[in-house]
């Protein structure tokens, strides 16, 4: 098992005055992440699919330990890194990596991209001087930023947006990780370059034997690149499942409002749109019984009181929501 | 017809040299219906759209003609151009947050766009602004917040409500759901559409993704490297491609049948603009290209149905 998250929390604290905090006696947070568990094997693809503000960023980072949870413990590999600290922490930032989605903003803008793609090298002490170029080279040709020798010189703002992200991928790859999360990694990029870089990190993943992480608001590219996928709502998972269980019979309905809301590419579809009023509502206050309970077109009298329950649909598949209480 | 380019050409000054980012585009808009203006960024999408409005740069060089209403937008004075823009004609931009101001309420943008452009007193235009925010779904006491109290999605509705205050007659939106979830912008789409129809407006409907249009589009004009490659109305489009960068680009749009997981991509980049290439701008990334594509743009050809299809598979046209 690559990756093992047990009852996840993380809240954040919000700023609020002393006073209000004296007169109501509570300190309100923001509830990011609300008891969520998932395992990734190894070599696998995990989809986390759900709208902003659902919590996939900070799972992101829980995971990497670029935050601290609030509860819960994550295990990589057969150990616990929960609570790890300092030099055990750098060590495994070389083995978890992290692509952001914006690549402009990931890159420092006076950094030639040949030395971008080298800074986690001199971070980690890995190589002499020519070796870190050798291996710079290999890497961006191995992201087809050809001829390589070209590319280390140019600025970053010399590139596409899919050039861009190729950088931001040979640079999180270079330390050789085993673990990769994606965040959002192709959605700043037109419909026509995001399949061109999901196509290069399926084939990464084979080079280099990784597993992903794979964020996305966008169900429809999970298909290509995702073996299992988790589908999030206000910091809860709500189903899990195979790709090709969730895609051909999604069971909660928030999946099935994700699976309707794809765009496609075809005017004569006779898709029924089933697109949920609102959007999702801030994680300070969060809703009484099923979260997702405001905007459900399914709800029940039971779904504003009861939080429902994980029920298993089969040994591969979780879903959390009244409407398969047993 | 509402609007007609005709040959418009748009080319920026840069310290690098000329960037002929828009090169003899000539299509029709017509009253009431979308055109859906599709390609991949840097085609030139925005620079179509922004010599419509008259909101490129003074040193920017415009040639051609675009005639809404009767009258050529870019031969008339910028003085006359400042009331249709923002009035007959309105833009939506895709990041509301440049284009509203932070430090101004909710209320303040919508004063100022109709005081610029008509005589209402105070409360009629609050009542206008009022009404403006019903039909996008925002409750009236949201006019005094700002910008920044409000969600990405919400942003957009309110730009939505401040294009649509002064009743134009076109609106041109850029990119507005591209920074969206897929939800609001399934919402966002839904709107636009419903707004529409309901005020008869002809709309401009810029993306860089054939599945965002090809449910709101009427007609669907594709773009590559500056030139427009194909025009149809959408149902002919989506079923019978013609232009071989239209059925590439329609190919690498993601669905959701499961059984299609073959992952389809245009391999290589667009042509550079400052130097673009002598023959079809195509001709690099297509499988189809010919000799004579890398050395002759392809004119305009028209079907027999009256599509119009920039490439040399479908016809031999002049000076071969
Ligand atoms: N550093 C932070 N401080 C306070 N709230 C935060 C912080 N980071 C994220 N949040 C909040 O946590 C919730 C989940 O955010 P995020 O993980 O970014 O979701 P997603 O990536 O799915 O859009 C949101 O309500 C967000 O505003
Ligand atoms: N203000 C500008 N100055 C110089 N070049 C520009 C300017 N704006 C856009 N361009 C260039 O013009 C071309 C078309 O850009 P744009 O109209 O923004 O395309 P799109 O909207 O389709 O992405 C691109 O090559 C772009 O780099
Ligand atoms: S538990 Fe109830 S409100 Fe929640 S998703 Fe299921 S039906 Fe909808
Ligand atoms: S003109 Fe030639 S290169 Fe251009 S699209 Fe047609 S076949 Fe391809
Ligand atoms: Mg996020
Ligand atoms: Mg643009």
């Amino acid at each position: 098992m690559m990756l093992k998250v047990k009852n996840l929390v993380k809240h954040f604290p919000i700023r609020q005055s002393f006073v209000k905090t004296m007169l109501t006696g509570e300190k309100k947070v923001v509830h990011a992440v609300n008891n969520i568990s998932f395992n990734i094997e190894e070599r696998q693809t995990l989809g986390l699919v759900g709208e902003s503000g659902s919590g996939k960023t900070t799972t992101g980072r829980l995971v990497l330990r670029l935050i601290e949870p609030t509860a819960g413990s994550i295990v990589y590999r057969g150990m616990d890194i929960t609570a790890l600290k300092k030099e055990p922490l750098r060590k495994l930032r070389k083995e978890i990596q992290i692509i952001f989605q914006d690549p402009l903003a990931a890159l420092n803008p006076y950094m030639k991209v040949g030395d971008a793609v080298r800074h986690p090298l001199d971070i980690h002490g890995i190589g002499n001087r020519e070796e870190r170029h050798d291996m710079v080279l290999d890497m961006l040709s191995r992201v087809n930023l050809e001829p390589a020798s070209d590319f280390v010189k140019r600025y970053p703002r010399e590139l596409s947006g899919g050039q861009r992200q190729r950088v931001v991928i040979a640079r999180a790859l270079i330390t050789r990780p085993k673990f990769v999360v994606a965040d959002e990694a192709v959605a700043m990029l037109d419909v026509s370059v995001r399949s061109q870089l999901l196509d290069l990190m399926l084939k990464l993943k084979e080079e280099f034997n990784l597993t992903y992480l794979f964020i996305t608001h966008d169900l429809a590219t999970t298909k290509y690149i995702c073996d299992r996928i988790a589908v999030m709502y206000l910091g809860t998972i709500v189903e899990t499942g195979s790709f090709e269980e969730i895609y051909k019979d999604p069971a909660h309905p928030y999946t099935k409002a994700l699976i309707s809301a794809v765009p496609e590419p075809d005017p004569e579809t006779k898709k029924k749109k089933m697109i949920p009023a609102g959007e999702v509502p801030n994680a300070v206050d969060l809703p009484s019984g099923c979260f997702f309970h405001p905007r459900c077109p399914f709800a029940m009298d039971k779904c504003k009181v009861e939080e429902p329950p994980e029920i298993e649909l089969s040994e591969t598949r979780m879903v959390k929501c009244h409407l398969f209480d047993r | 017809m509402l609007l007609e380019l005709k040959n418009l050409m748009v080319s920026y000054k840069t310290r690098e040299g000329r960037v002929l980012a828009v090169d003899k585009v000539s299509l029709p808009v017509e009253e009431k219906k979308t055109l859906g203006l599709v390609g991949e960024s840097g085609c030139g999408k925005s620079t179509l759209g922004g010599a419509i409005l008259g909101i490129l740069p003074r040193e920017t060089k415009i040639t051609g003609k675009a005639i809404f209403n009767g009258t050529d937008l870019i031969s008339m004075p910028s003085k006359e151009l400042r009331f249709i823009r923002g009035k007959d004609i309105s833009m939506i931009f895709q990041d509301p947050m440049t284009s509203l101001n932070p430090v101004m309420k909710l209320r303040d943008h919508f004063l100022e766009t109709i005081f610029t452009h008509t005589k209402t007193s105070k409360e009629d235009a609050i009542a206008m602004a009022e009404q403006a925010l019903k039909e996008v779904g925002i409750s009236s006491n949201r006019l005094n917040d700002y910008p920044f109290q409000l969600s990405g999605g919400m942003r957009q509705r309110v730009m939505i409500a401040l294009s649509l205050v002064l009743n134009p007659k076109l609106v041109i939106a850029d990119e507005p759901t591209t920074s969206l979830d897929v939800i609001v912008q399934a919402q966002i789409l839904q709107l636009l559409k419903g707004l529409q129809e309901k005020f008869k407006m002809a709309m401009i409907l810029i993306t860089h993704d054939l599945g965002v249009v090809a449910e709101a589009a009427d007609d669907i004009g594709v773009m590559y490297g500056g030139h427009l490659v194909e025009y149809a109305p959408k149902f002919k489009l989506y079923k019978d491609p013609l232009h071989p960068y239209t059925k590439d680009l329609l190919a690498s749009v993601p669905n959701t049948n499961i059984d299609d997981k073959e992952l389809r991509f245009i391999t290589g980049y667009p042509p550079n603009l400052m130097n673009p290439p002598q023959g079809c701008r195509y001709a690099e990334r297509c499988s189809k290209a010919k000799e004579i594509c890398k050395q002759k743009i392809p004119p305009d050809f028209y079907t027999d149905d009256g599509r119009l299809v920039k490439c040399w598979l479908y016809g031999e046209g002049e000076g071969k």
